[in-house]
């Protein structure tokens, strides 16, 4: 087990290099120079200082290098989680990430257990009730909520559920009441939770079609498999002939797919946050580019594709964890 | 390698015993279910509905008679992108009807590169068309308020289209004013009609739908062909550039692409393209790895075709098949990412109309709600992603029987 995970570990490397190469080779490739940008009226006037100028910075800030000796430069300081500051908040990029990560990483986590406990039981109903009432009605709902665009829902939730204009159930933005400090624990985290409903509405409702599909398909499959009819004839239980063989057969792929759920969920929390103004890393990378603030944007799309290859490296340990006809001396 | 045309002179009314083709069974299981018919009918309808904007919305009247004399301001008015359309427009009718008219006259043997060459020319004529219309067509600004001439008696005779407003029109007396009958789905905090912007703005949604899956298409089909061929070590490095782009979050590396490079319609539709090609890219190395030993491969190869046409020509048509399924999903995605991106701003500039960007109108600076704003625009891509999904959905079940027999 361990090797296994120092395999794939190492294997990891080249595709972390190669997100980083990317982030940096689009932040290289932008068209417009920073210092010729910053440099006001006065280099019109003097354009050979001006051109001294600029030269002189350029060499400051290392941009007169060669563009490997660039991001070798850059890949130790990003090594070293140092991201440079940010223009906009004047701070170093990675406290502001640091303060921003975990409210991403709580909405993703809620909304990934949310999609997990509804999608299991429904893809298994829709499997064993296959082709009649159930199976047919959530088949259709399942593939409407797909297709529904995030930013319409999240938009017309606001308008509906918290604006002045219909009813006012829910607080339209932020984590969190401006007096939630002087809150006791229990109405606090009330508060909290209240303040979350809807973002992780938004952001599972989506996920459960695709889990619950794929869930439907492989309990399909399983329950048509000998198997199980010899599970039956056995006189097994209806419940433990679905439960204890069809369904711990049916979940090893579903468990991959956590893999690529996650990344999606990232990428839909940019809009969601923007939304409901909730002050994570999805917010600040839109501030970011909405601001030109590109250290932040190359550190969060850095981190993002970190985060993203952890989740993938996860989901495969889970994967042989899970199924214990795979070895890991065998499997790369 | 020529393809012989064999036409099949005074057999025009009776259909050859040709039996029926790969193409020709898909498409009837596809057309026998009537929902997805249905679908199909919406998308040909928001086709119409893109392809005939500036006739359905518009303040320029069809004819107006000024001081006795006649005028179409409309037609005079036609810029190089509604030339554009309209050409793409008649070059895909066209290639329609030559797809039914091979499907009588061309023995099945070589119809597939038929279809391929005639293709090929079709987006061969409309890409030097737009580029020549865009080229020759000068840019008109026509500001003359042609109601405030009728209203004033010095013009008459006006016929306008059914949504007699601009979509860049703004009228300050009309803001954010609720739908009425004068405006059926009310005017934005500029006083743009709501109507006439949705009209326009399906133009840009099914035009970034199609450009950027074409693009994600060709990319994927060409890494996925080349890995899937030749295997071994070019797969090991392929697959690993495969990997990365696939371990970043898109959306994030659309929009750290997008805060870097100047916002255009073209710039969206190649980011969307270069950022969604791994999924076609896996499905054509599949395919492409079980093809590799067949012997009509082994065929070809011993035949010393150059490794264009083992790849394009003999190997790709027996893959393509997943790859039209992703495009459909594909073009569903990439309308939601434009809407998307539109919506957090992104996208491309105000006066030209977006249903993301208009969507993003829905809460006003002032904190209102503006419900007209929000529910049309949402449908508008609801139904159009809805309607492609659809279609993927069933164009999948007709191409793979074998799933149909478990859905």
């Amino acid at each position: 087990m361990t090797t296994y995970i120092i395999r794939r570990l190492l294997l990891m490397i080249p595709t972390l290099l190669g997100i980083t190469i990317m982030v940096f080779a689009i932040s290289r490739a932008a068209p417009g120079d920073p210092f010729s940008l910053s440099m006001g009226p006065g280099a019109m006037l003097d354009a050979e200082r001006a051109a001294n100028v600029i030269e002189a910075r350029r060499k400051l800030h290392g941009l007169d290098k060669p563009l490997p000796i660039q991001y070798l430069i850059w890949l130790r300081h990003v090594a070293a989680l140092d991201f440079g500051y940010s223009i906009k908040h004047h701070r170093p990029v990675i406290d502001l990430i640091k303060e921003r990560l975990p409210i991403t990483l709580t909405l993703n986590i809620i909304a990934f257990v949310i999609v997990y406990a509804v999608s299991l039981p429904m893809g298994v109903l829709a499997a064993v009730r296959h082709r009649r009432f159930f199976d047919r009605a959530s088949s259709v709902v399942l593939f409407v909520l797909w297709s529904l665009p995030v930013m319409w829902v999240g938009q017309m939730m606001i308008g509906y559920f918290c604006g002045p204009t219909f009813r006012q159930w829910f607080p339209p933005a932020g984590l969190s009441s401006n007096y939630a400090d002087e809150l006791a624990f229990f109405p606090w985290l009330w508060d909290r939770l209240w303040h979350l409903v809807l973002p992780v509405i938004c952001l599972s409702y989506s996920g459960f079609a695709y889990l619950t599909k794929q869930v439907r398909a492989g309990m399909l499959d399983n329950l048509q498999a000998d198997y199980v009819r010899t599970a039956r004839a056995k006189g097994l239980s209806n419940w433990a002939v679905i439960f204890r063989h069809a369904f711990r057969n049916s979940i090893i792929p579903v468990i991959t797919i956590m893999a690529t759920l996650l990344p999606a969920m990232l990428g839909g929390s940019v809009i969601i946050e923007r939304i409901f103004s909730i002050p994570g890393m999805g917010f600040l990378a839109f501030e970011a580019v909405t601001t030109r603030d590109y250290n932040v944007v190359m550190a969060v799309a850095t981190i993002g594709g970190v985060m993203n290859l952890a989740g993938l490296l996860l989901g495969d340990i889970a994967y042989a964890m899970v199924d214990p006809r795979i070895t890991f001396e065998s499997a790369v | 390698m020529k393809v012989p045309f064999r036409i099949m002179a005074g057999q025009e009314h009776k259909k050859p015993q040709w039996g029926v083709s790969y193409g020709e069974l898909v498409w009837s299981e596809f057309v026998r279910n009537r929902v997805t018919a249905l679908w199909l009918g919406f998308i040909v309808l928001l086709f119409l509905v893109a392809v005939f904007a500036p006739f359905l919305a518009g303040d320029k009247p069809f004819v107006i008679r000024i001081d006795g004399r006649l005028c179409f301001p409309l037609f005079r008015n036609l810029g190089a992108s509604d030339y554009s359309v309209f050409l793409a427009a008649v070059v895909a009718v066209v290639q329609l009807l030559l797809i039914r008219r091979n499907r009588w006259r061309v023995d099945p043997s070589f119809r597939g590169s038929v279809f391929w060459r005639q293709m090929l020319i079709s987006v061969s004529i409309v890409f030097t068309g737009i580029i020549l219309l865009y080229i020759f067509i000068p840019r008109r600004l026509d500001a003359t308020d042609y109601k405030q001439m009728v209203a004033s008696g010095r013009a008459t005779g006006a016929i306008f289209a059914p949504v007699p407003y601009g979509y860049g029109r703004t009228d300050l007396k009309a803001r954010e004013q609720p739908p009425s009958t004068e405006h059926w789905l009310g005017t934005d905090d500029v006083g743009s009609d709501v109507l006439c912007r949705l009209i326009h703005g399906s133009r840009i949604s099914l035009s970034v739908g199609f450009v950027a899956v074409g693009i994600s298409t060709v990319i994927g089909v060409f890494v996925g062909a080349i890995l899937g061929y030749f295997g071994g070590k070019v797969d090991f490095i392929g697959m690993r550039i495969v990997e990365i782009m696939m371990a970043i979050p898109v959306f994030f590396l659309i929009i750290t692409i997008v805060a870097f490079f100047p916002r255009s319609l073209l710039n969206i539709m190649i980011i969307i393209g270069i950022t969604s090609w791994t999924g076609d890219a896996r499905f054509i190395r599949a395919e492409f790895f079980k093809l590799r030993n067949q012997d009509f491969v082994q065929a070809a190869v011993s035949l010393g075709l150059p490794l264009r046409s083992i790849l394009f020509r003999h190997m790709l048509p027996n893959g393509i098949a997943p790859v039209l399924v992703n495009a459909t999903f594909g073009i569903a995605g990439a309308i939601f990412i434009e809407a998307a991106l539109s919506f957090l701003g992104f996208g491309v500039a105000p006066p030209t109309p977006s249903w993301g960007q208009m969507l993003s109108q829905g809460v006003s600076t002032t904190g209102r709600f503006l419900w007209w704003l929000t529910l049309f625009p949402g449908l508008a891509i609801f139904f159009t992603v809805l309607a492609y999904n659809l279609v993927g959905e069933a164009l999948r079940d007709a191409i793979d029987p074998r799933l149909r027999e478990s859905a």
